[in-house]
């Protein structure tokens, strides 16, 4: 068990760095993806393989394609990496500063924590806590996704389509 | 003696039974046992799913032939069965050809990650009673989180060969699966509600009414194992035709065959793979389609179950009786009939065009997957008297409603419009 | 279980993660980038979520939902701000960050 979380710790990790420092894009995507599976994986050491199922359908599947979509409609609009005068140099060191804070702090904290016994997470329980206690965040959650759907639609479509978009939709 | 034989004599428990005794001879070793297990669930899935994809390739050739008043392939074996071997040889001893400005890793790396999820899926699929490779509470969850990966495959495939028809291809391709898919997931919704679980075996298990009913001839007695099925329902019978063509874009099958569409992109995504690589993509195809074949079939179509024409009963009274026909036998036989009306369907109908494939898509099976989920909610909550109609209602109403919203208004001069 | 990882291995996995795209969303030049940037720190967040949920089995679910209702918030947040990206391109034909500076004072 141990083993498996650190070779995917490692992996994830990994692929987070090479997801925000590769220069190719697609590559940078592909990579990100490689993330976003391997947080699916920590999430199946911790036990909770809905949330992983979730991970892997909604972000391999869904927000890795919006990405793709994204860098095909803006291609090769960047040819340097990283932010001009100096400003990256700032930012790596505000993100180890940050980072090497929160190490710090954990590190004290739950130095001598550990996970407690329990039994597999079972979907019924996740279920049964959407449809009850969290039926309000659900439906608010719904909600907004809407909205942002809509509205995604409406802030992408060209300038001069937003008055006759509602006429086709009802043709 | 034929009596105790039929008496001890399962068919539909043999590879189980196999199963067990396996485990029990390699009991003093644990470790083995499980190694064992595991070898026992997917050497078979390995072996089988390329014999079958074989079988599909010369029954598409075949049967298009037909369709087409042609004989198709018959020159390799009786009635061209020797093809998909043919084939497979002429496969191999081709040219491996890399485009020089290509992306070699992932031109490489592309048609094995094709093949890797096609297989993966298969791990939630109930093949029969107790066959399921991998028992998971998220079954159909993993089987549509893993499948998601396919996608970005097709799309590598054609990025990686820097080739501008392989390149609109993959694009097409993504955004054709991206929208079928939340009709896809949309569509496998209801049958997990009426079991109360993702677990495949489970939604089979509720499609069960009862394995055996006494009294009457034969076919009474099986009809519990065959009505419990959720096609026979307003909201399964409209479910299952969602997701069978839902799955057919899924597939990048014909008529929504756009990212392969020969006469615009010569074979989009494929056009600058040859040889075995070109093969193995044929082959992720074929296991995908087979894949959610056997998904269409564990939710609406009752899965492995099926009129099982038990031993009369007397023969074996201790334990449940012993079926005929094993649960996999089924599974199968669903899976190829499918595989039949998505051959029918290539043959018959022209490609939609790209407008009319995403206005299908989220103008039409998006609502009526939605419309299908309440219906389904009224069935499973409401008395039978009630549900009935009502479910009758919304699912076939939302259809009739979403046929008017969306009738074409006259063919006025088409519209052409870039993101 | 036993041979389960501490707990503060993974927060300092997802502390770790959470640099790497703060890094990335406070240096990179692209938008679209920056918010794969912004997607990896709500995953680093997400995996501390789980971990404490995991941790106290006598909460019933709430850390799992949080991630679930985070998900769902990021898939929303990467939808639209990736139709801004597409609008941002459209307008300077350009997706850096570091075009669409009309609000600054004293340039242009």
């Amino acid at each position: 068990m141990s083993i498996a979380f650190y070779i995917v710790a490692g992996l994830t990790l990994a692929s987070a760095i090479a997801a925000m420092s590769l220069s190719n894009f697609v590559h940078a995507i592909l990579c990100l993806m490689v993330f976003f599976a391997g947080v699916a994986g920590v999430f199946l050491t911790l036990n909770a393989d809905f949330l992983a199922g979730a991970q892997m359908l909604l972000y391999v599947g869904a927000v890795g394609v919006l990405l793709i979509f994204a860098i095909m409609f803006t291609r090769n609009a960047v040819s340097e990496l990283f932010r001009g005068s100096g400003g990256w140099l700032s930012g790596i060191v505000v993100a180890t500063l940050v980072s090497s804070l929160i190490i710090a702090g954990v590190r004290d904290a739950y130095s001598t924590a550990v996970f407690p016994e329990v039994a597999q997470s079972s979907v019924k329980a996740l279920g049964e806590a959407l449809s009850g206690r969290h039926l309000g965040a659900l439906v608010v959650t719904g909600v907004l996704l809407t909205a942002a759907m809509i509205g995604a639609v409406l802030v992408a479509l060209p300038a001069g389509a937003v008055e006759t978009a509602p006429e086709e939709d009802e043709a | 003696m034929m009596c105790t034989l039929a008496a001890t004599f399962n068919p539909d428990r043999v590879l189980v039974g196999l199963a067990e005794w396996v485990t029990n001879a390699l009991s003093a070793w644990p470790a083995l046992s499980s190694l064992a297990l595991i070898l026992m669930s997917t050497v078979p899935l390995v072996a089988i799913f390329p014999g079958c994809f074989a079988v599909a390739t010369w029954l598409e050739r075949k049967g298009l032939g037909r369709f087409q008043n042609r004989i198709g392939p018959n020159r390799t074996g009786p009635f061209g069965l020797l093809q998909p071997a043919a084939d497979g040889i002429k496969m191999l001893l081709k040219e491996d050809i890399v485009p020089a400005q290509a992306d070699k890793f992932f031109h490489f790396w592309a048609p094995i990650l094709a093949v890797v999820p096609a297989f993966l899926v298969l791990a939630v699929i109930p093949f029969g009673r107790q066959m399921v490779p991998a028992q998971l509470d998220i079954g159909v969850l993993y089987f549509f989180g893993v499948g998601s990966m396919s996608t970005l495959v097709v799309f590598v495939a054609g990025w990686a060969s820097r080739n501008k028809y392989s390149m609109l291809g993959g694009m097409r391709a993504i955004a054709q699966v991206v929208s079928y898919e939340a009709a896809l997931v949309l569509a496998a919704v209801p049958p997990i509600m009426a079991a109360g679980s993702m677990n495949t075996a489970h939604i089979v298990e509720s499609q069960i009414v009862a394995e055996w009913v006494s009294g009457g001839n034969i076919l009474v007695q099986n009809a519990g194992s065959l009505l419990g099925w959720h096609v026979f329902t307003p909201w399964g019978f409209c479910g299952f035709l969602l997701f069978f063509v839902a799955s057919l874009a899924e597939l990048n099958r014909s008529p929504f065959d756009l990212p392969e569409a020969d006469s615009e992109l010569v074979a989009g995504h494929l056009t600058e793979f040859s040889g075995f690589k070109y093969a193995l993509f044929f082959l992720a195809e074929y296991v995908n389609l087979f894949a959610i074949a056997a998904l269409a079939a564990t939710l609406y179509l009752g899965g492995w179950s099926g009129p099982n024409f038990f031993w009369p009963a007397g023969l074996a009274e201790s334990a449940p009786p012993a079926a005929l026909v094993p649960g996999f036998v089924w599974l199968f036989a669903k899976m190829f009939a499918m595989l039949g009306v998505m051959i029918w369907i290539r043959a018959t109908f022209p490609r939609l065009r790209v407008d009319q494939l995403m206005g299908f898509a989220w103008k039409f099976l998006l609502p009526l997957a939605l419309a299908n989920i309440v219906s389904a909610a009224f069935f499973i909550r409401l008395p039978w008297w009630a549900a009935w109609p009502i479910s009758l209602g919304l699912s076939f109403g939302a259809y009739a409603a979403l046929c008017v919203v969306n009738r074409q208004k006259g063919i006025g001069p088409r519209e052409y419009r870039y993101a | 279980m036993s041979g389960m990882a501490a707990p503060s291995e993974y927060f300092i996995l997802s502390a770790l993660i959470f640099g790497v795209g703060l890094a990335g969303v406070l240096s990179r030049r692209n938008l679209i980038a920056v918010l794969a940037g912004v997607e990896i720190m709500l995953a680093a967040a997400n995996i501390n979520f789980v971990v404490l949920w995991r941790m106290t089995p006598d909460a019933g679910q709430t850390g799992q939902m949080f991630a679930l209702f985070s998900m769902a918030v990021a898939a929303a947040e990467i939808a639209v701000g990736l139709a801004l990206v597409i609008q941002i391109y459209r307008h300077f034909r350009s997706s850096s960050i570091e075009k669409p500076h009309l609000l600054k004072d004293g340039e242009e």
